[in-house]
C-alpha cells in the first residue's frame, strides 16, 4: 500500500478522502488540516480567491514533503496533501493535509510541518478577489530565498 | 559560433498581471545562464512600472517541471521554463 497520496485538483476537495488514505491498523492518530477561505485579509473584505499553480513543479514538491516528514519522523507515517486550483468562494477548502502515525505527536508535528513548507516551498500563488470587486495576488516567499536559507542561512538573494 | 536558443518561459501568479500571454519566447546565444534569461524577461516585461518588475524579477525563481534552477546554472538548448514569482499557497 502506498505511504503517500500528493494531488492538484479544480474539484471540491473532500477530507474524508484524506482521512481514509492515512488510516492503517497500526495507527492510533490522524491529524487533519483544512485550509479555508476566509472573508477578509488585511483589513479588507474578500469575497473568494483564485489559485494559480504550477502543477507538475507543486507535484515534485509536495512528494518531496512528505518523503521529508517521513524521514524526520523515527515512526512510520502515510502522508496525504491536495491542493486546490482555481476559484474558491468563502469557506471554501483550499488545501488539505493529513497525516496518520501510531501516536499523536508524531502526527501533529508532521502535519505541521507540511503546512508550512507547502506554505513557503510550492508554486502556488493566490489572487484575492475582494468586495469592492478589485482583485490582489498576494504577496509571499521568495523560492530562491528559501533554498538559500537552507543551505547557507546567509545568502536573500538567487545568485 | 554560438548556437541560438529559443526558451519559453510561462508566466505564474503577479507576472501574469504584466503580460497579455501566458508565456513568453526570448532568443539567446547559447549557452546562457538563468540569469541572462531573468534579463530578458525583465526587457520583455518593463513598461513604466519597471521598478515593480524589476522587484518581482529579482525575487523570481526559474524553474522546470520538476525542479528550481539556480541563477548560475547554464542552459545549452533550447527548452521550456517557469519563472516563479514569490509563492503563497494554503
Amino acid at each position: 500500500m502506498p505511504n503517500t497520496f500528493v494531488n492538484i485538483s479544480q474539484k471540491i476537495l473532500i477530507p474524508e478522502k484524506a482521512i481514509d488514505f492515512v488510516n492503517d491498523p497500526a495507527f492510533g492518530a490522524t491529524s487533519l488540516f483544512l485550509g479555508r477561505i476566509r472573508n477578509q485579509n488585511m483589513g479588507k473584505s474578500v469575497v473568494g480567491v483564485s489559485y494559480d499553480i504550477f502543477d507538475p513543479l507543486a507535484h515534485e514538491l509536495l512528494k518531496t514533503l512528505c518523503v521529508e516528514a517521513q524521514q524526520n519522523s523515527e515512526f512510520p507515517l502515510k502522508c496525504y496533501i491536495e491542493h486546490f486550483k482555481g476559484y474558491l468562494d468563502i469557506g471554501g477548502i483550499s488545501v488539505v493535509v493529513a497525516v496518520g502515525s501510531p501516536h499523536r505527536y508524531e502526527a501533529f508535528e508532521a502535519c505541521q510541518f507540511l503546512i508550512e513548507e507547502l506554505k513557503h516551498r510550492a508554486p502556488i500563488w493566490k489572487k484575492e478577489h475582494y468586495v469592492s470587486g478589485e482583485t490582489e495576488w498576494v504577496q509571499g516567499h521568495s523560492l530562491c530565498m528559501h533554498r538559500h536559507s537552507q543551505k547557507t542561512q546567509k545568502h536573500k538573494s538567487c545568485s | 559560433m554560438n548556437d541560438i536558443l529559443e526558451i519559453t518561459v510561462q508566466l505564474f501568479g503577479v507576472l501574469r498581471s504584466h503580460s497579455k500571454e501566458d508565456t513568453l519566447k526570448i532568443s539567446l546565444n547559447g549557452p546562457c545562464s538563468i540569469k541572462d534569461i531573468k534579463n530578458s524577461l525583465y526587457e520583455l516585461l518593463k513598461k513604466e512600472e519597471s521598478k515593480e518588475i524589476e522587484e518581482i524579477i529579482s525575487k523570481s525563481a526559474i524553474g522546470n517541471e520538476t525542479e528550481i534552477l539556480r541563477d548560475d546554472a547554464l542552459i545549452s538548448k533550447s527548452m521550456q521554463l517557469a519563472i516563479l514569482p514569490p509563492v503563497c499557497g494554503g
